[in-house]
């Protein structure tokens, strides 16, 4: 039915159908903006540093990068399966409770947990402090004691709160397997261990390889845990460069070689996506059994699912907390709230902006159809991919040039110069959060745009009512929730993003983020608490709205 | 006339073409089935019908009002037809009374909502007025989905495929309530379906489209059964027992006796189909026939679908459906009949030719 | 009742002259049985068909006269419906005893005269209007 004229496509919405395809266009054009900015100035000839790159950081970036993207991989994979697992198969104390706390640590920054296991490990800290004292040691050099501040701790620290989207996609494929498959490898003799390794694991292969891409482009997209540990990966590569180099070209050079990475993995994502579909394996469903634990075993599940929580969630902002009360202070308290007011214009805003366009071209796709429009939307929701100091650099870029070809014209046609409009405001910022968090938006909205069945429009209409009536009465209240949470998961995104913002804002212009990120890097972690409490405040309403789904959750649904 | 009036309408998505010089009538009052393989072009029928879809070719009139051809295209909202669709298309974020409700546009909310309640008295669903389509059962999402098109007082009403989501035993006794609600409403009604059964037992008319989008045969389900005057007709309801032959004086030569095959010329190669209640089964001692040999038995209830073989030694297995008060472990000497009711003839166009088979259904 | 309204109208005289002619046998009939009066069903019937074959007989002529290519699926077309007739008449028979046998004649008629002579002459109205 798609390549054939429907019903809106043809009556009601004829002169409009230019207007989508322009429309989308135009969206998908200014999110590849800043893309395509950077692989152009990557190419550009001038100042080359490419041999200069070569010969000196870039092996270590790359082996950095590499290494961070492994160990990451490999925990959130473990702590993800494993912890979806014990909870959707087995029955053991606090499974309920674990089922959605596991999801936790998600409302948790890596920087965040960084700074405070660095405050809490650090020689000066507690933990060590602790040791000597109860060993009466007086010197580093009488212990070992892991440096919190290596790449171990980077992978340590992005784990504890990345396994969550592992952790998400796997339950939910665990719950869509028929618990027919399961038991009838149980039938065929294999024992409950084989039958997870080879019938479970594999048809949740897809999910799974969609949740660690995820996690991979988010360890790709940080910057402040790396940053604060001084491990070179390259979008520390990238500040460096630029920051202490200013040298945009060797950074559009560094982040054009970093899309690498990032292609690698949305065609991996897009495979899996793809994969999924052909795995489910049947349409009824029941309950799964729930494998009653013995109690040395069931303790065991409650411990192993308590760690994640606690190191990742719970300690973190019982520690928090308890700065935020010691260091108690008007000052700091003014400050917090002009640097929230800040983040809430911004992510706001951006928010605002992204639900908008994310209906314009859901109902673009829905209404008009067609492959291009499809892909279209599809590269219009590829920011979310690309690493927060990639996109920086191109939209520096594009908005410069912009800027500078606005001057020109100014100049020439009216004899003043109208200076940098965009660069270094609050709108450039926006535009980076746009491009970068299009995608949640636009797949909520799609998704719910999904569930109006075509013959409910056909029911409203010949039931007397006309398209924009079919809008009001059938549409608006069905999609009600997914535009809200669609505002939502931007707003929340937006709220916790770093690296982006860093260079974007305009000059000592504060969102909550950069102030965490300004006083924990100078060890000033009371300073920074009340607003880093206030961010992990806000990660925590879409971990409600997921476990929320997740409790409904039936076949089909889609998370992420 | 009052009623829907279809005619020339030719339909095509690409290349390929789902509906040829469609014709449908359905006069006020009368029920007229479209039954086709799934993949035709029926629902599409019911789309352009309703203005769901644009036409491409041909026009369609109600109540004497062209709502549709190379000129005209009249919006959906603006026909005046109920449609109730395959999955019944309940608005999840209203209340059952307001789907009702939904489609009496312009009428006073207080006339709305009594009319709405005599709807729903109608198809016994009063009480549940107050719930949500998702706290239904499929049988209940289907009576307010009948009751919600039947509420503005359509003209014409549309159903696609509307027991196909239903559960056998359920399915038989929503289709005669259906069917009786239809009639006291008097309102014509063209509806879709796959399966031959339920065409024969809801319609005045059975149209049988092919999958090549044009209609095949037009008639009163007795007519349809009895006498197909296509291949694909005949094979529609269900196990066909096989014979090639050809045409000499007017008369196919079987194994199991001698058919008519009035109005063909000698020497044509033809293909006798037989129904399983066609082949008659004998064992007393002056039966005429042919001798077949049991080789098992399927009760169906009332029927017993028996498989048998020639006892002349040809391998080709035949079924027979015969009354359950045959046993055929008591028989003997068994001795099979054509009767020419359930036969019948159709030229082989160039088909490949296996000399006893049996065909299943074409569905 | 049956009508022949502008959209059944092939616009050419004779055919839609036998149609009319058709349609206002139906209607008498109709009438007749819906009155009670089936006594000379049988005959009124016989007559109905009569004028059916004359006019399948008239149209194939014409058709064959302005070269109409299908005119072969067309002929085969009135064959089939020489059953439909058959039994038409056979309804007629019973129509004084049975009354199912009077409502089922009805509806024949209607959809014969309406769907299966005059909607199927539609699909060469534009070729004749085109000669």
């Amino acid at each position: 039915m798609t390549t054939s004229q429907t019903l809106a496509g043809n009556t009601g919405w004829r002169l409009k159908i230019d207007g989508w395809t322009l429309g989308t266009a135009a969206v998908s054009t200014a999110v590849m903006l800043p893309i395509v900015a950077v692989i152009i100035l990557a190419f550009t000839p001038g100042d080359d540093i490419w041999g200069h790159l070569t010969s000196t950081v870039l092996p270590l970036y790359i082996t950095t990068t590499v290494q961070l993207m492994i160990g990451v991989g490999t925990g959130t994979f473990f702590i993800g399966v494993g912890g979806a697992w014990l909870v959707t198969i087995y029955r053991f104390p606090g499974k309920r409770f674990f089922e959605w706390a596991l999801l936790l640590p998600m409302a948790m920054p890596a920087y965040v947990i960084a700074y405070v296991y660095t405050d809490v490990l650090e020689y000066a800290g507690p933990v060590q402090g602790a040791l000597r004292h109860l060993f009466g040691w007086t010197s580093i050099r009488q212990y070992w004691f892991p440096e919190i501040r290596s790449l171990g701790g980077a992978v340590s620290m992005m784990t504890l709160v990345l396994y969550p989207y592992v952790y998400l996609l796997a339950r939910a494929a665990f719950l869509e397997q028929s618990v027919g498959v399961l038991e009838a490898s149980r039938v065929l003799g294999r024992s409950q261990w084989q039958s997870f390794y080879s019938v479970a694991l594999p048809l949740a292969r897809p999910a799974i390889v969609i949740g660690l891409s995820l996690v991979l482009m988010e360890t790709l997209n940080d910057f402040g845990t790396v940053d604060f540990f001084a491990v070179y990966t390259f979008t520390l590569g990238i500040f460096d460069v630029w920051m202490n180099m200013s040298n945009i070209a060797g950074a559009a050079q560094l982040a054009s070689l970093m899309l690498l990475f990032v292609i690698a993995l949305v065609l991996a994502e897009r495979f899996a996506r793809r994969k999924k579909r052909f795995h489910q394996t049947t349409t009824t469903y029941k309950n799964l059994p729930g494998y009653k634990l013995g109690s040395i075993k069931g303790l065991l599940a409650t411990v192993v699912c308590t760690l994640p929580v606690v190191l990742g969630f719970a300690l973190p902002s019982i520690v928090l907390a308890t700065y935020a009360v010691i260091h108690f202070d008007g000052d700091v308290v003014v400050q917090v709230i002009q640097t929230a007011g800040n983040s809430l214009l911004l992510s706001g805003t951006a928010a605002l902006i992204a639900v908008i366009v994310a209906i314009f071209m859901a109902y673009g796709v829905r209404i008009k159809g067609g492959p291009v429009l499809k892909v279209m939307t599809r590269i219009a929701a590829l920011g979310y991919a690309v690493p927060g100091s990639v996109l920086a650099v191109g939209v520096i870029a594009v908005l410069a040039s912009l800027d500078n070809s606005i001057d020109g014209f100014m100049r020439q046609h009216f004899g003043f110069s109208s200076g940098l409009l965009f660069s270094g405001t609050v709108a450039a910022v926006i535009f980076g959060y746009l491009v970068r968090f299009l995608a949640l938006s636009f797949g909520t909205v799609e998704a719910s745009l999904t569930k109006i069945t075509p013959s409910m429009d056909g029911a409203a209409r010949t039931l007397g009512h006309g398209p924009f009536a079919t809008l009001r009465r059938v549409h608006l209240p069905l999609m009600k929730t997914s535009i809200l949470t669609a505002g939502m998961l931007v707003f929340v995104d937006g709220m916790k993003e770093l690296p982006l913002t860093i260079i974007l804002r305009p000059f000592n212009f504060q969102t909550l983020a950069t102030y965490v990120h300004q006083f924990a890097s100078d060890e000033q972690l009371g300073e920074a608490s009340l607003a880093a409490l206030a961010i992990v405040g806000t990660g925590i309403i879409p971990v409600i709205l997921l476990s929320y789904a997740i409790r409904k959750s039936r076949p089909g649904n889609e998370i992420a | 006339m009052k009623g829907l009036l279809i005619h020339g309408v030719s339909h095509a998505y690409g290349d390929h073409k789902v509906l040829d010089k469609v014709a449908v009538v359905v006069p006020a009052g009368e029920l007229v089935c479209l039954l086709g393989p799934s993949g035709c072009g029926k629902s599409t029928l019911l789309r352009l019908a309703a203005g769901l879809e644009v036409l491409q070719e041909g026009s369609i009139v109600i109540d004497d009002v062209t709502v549709a051809s190379n000129t005209v295209h009249m919006e959906p909202e603006k026909r005046r037809i109920g449609f109730m669709f395959q999955d019944y298309a309940l608005f999840p974020h209203l209340s059952v009374l307001d789907n009702v409700i939904f489609g009496m546009v312009g009428s006073a909310p207080a006339k709305a909502r009594s009319r709405a309640m005599e709807m729903l008295d109608q198809v016994d669903m009063v009480n549940q007025a107050s719930k949500y389509p998702h706290m239904l059962s499929g049988g209940q999402q289907q009576r307010i989905a009948l009751a919600r098109a039947l509420a503005p007082e359509p003209k014409l009403l549309l159903l696609d495929e509307p027991f196909s989501g239903l559960d056998t035993n359920m399915r038989a006794r929503i289709r005669e309530e259906t069917l009786g609600v239809l009639k006291q409403f008097g309102v014509a009604t063209l509806m879709v379906t796959h399966d031959p059964e339920e065409a024969m037992f809801m319609a005045d008319r059975i149209k049988i489209l092919g999958s090549d989008g044009r209609i095949l045969q037009a008639a009163r389900p007795h007519e349809i059964y009895y006498h197909p005057k296509h291949e694909f007709v005949a094979k529609m309801f269900g196990l066909m027992n096989r014979f090639d032959g050809v045409v000499s004086h007017a008369q196919v030569q079987t194994p199991l006796g001698s058919v008519a095959a009035p109005d063909m010329a000698d020497g044509t190669k033809v293909q006798v189909l037989i129904r399983p209640e066609g082949i008659v089964l004998e064992s007393h001692e002056d039966a005429s026939g042919t001798a077949v040999e049991l080789l098992s038995t399927h009760l169906l209830g009332h029927d017993n679908i028996v498989r048998v073989r020639l006892a002349s030694g040809s391998s080709s297995e035949l079924y027979v459906r015969v009354h359950h008060a045959f046993e055929p472990e008591l028989a003997l000497g068994i001795k099979a009949i054509i009767d020419p009711d359930y036969a019948f003839v159709f030229p082989l166009d160039g088909e490949e030719s296996g000399s006893s088979s049996l065909v299943k259904a074409a569905q | 009742m049956v009508e022949l309204t502008a959209s059944f109208e092939l616009e050419s005289e004779a055919l839609d002259k036998d149609h009319q002619k058709m349609i206002d046998q139906v209607n008498a009939i109709i009438k007749k049985v819906d009155a009670g009066s089936t006594d000379d069903c049988q005959a009124q019937v016989a007559e109905f068909v009569a004028l059916s074959k004359r006019h399948f007989a008239r149209e194939e002529a014409l058709l064959v006269s302005v070269n109409y290519p299908d005119v072969e699926k067309h002929r085969k077309h009135h064959l089939d419906l020489n059953d439909k007739l058959d039994h038409m008449l056979e309804f007629a028979k019973m129509a004084s005893e049975n009354n199912m046998a009077c409502e089922s004649l009805k509806k024949e008629l209607v959809y014969f005269i309406m769907d299966d002579v005059i909607t199927a002459d539609l699909e060469f109205k534009e070729f004749l209007s085109q000669t």
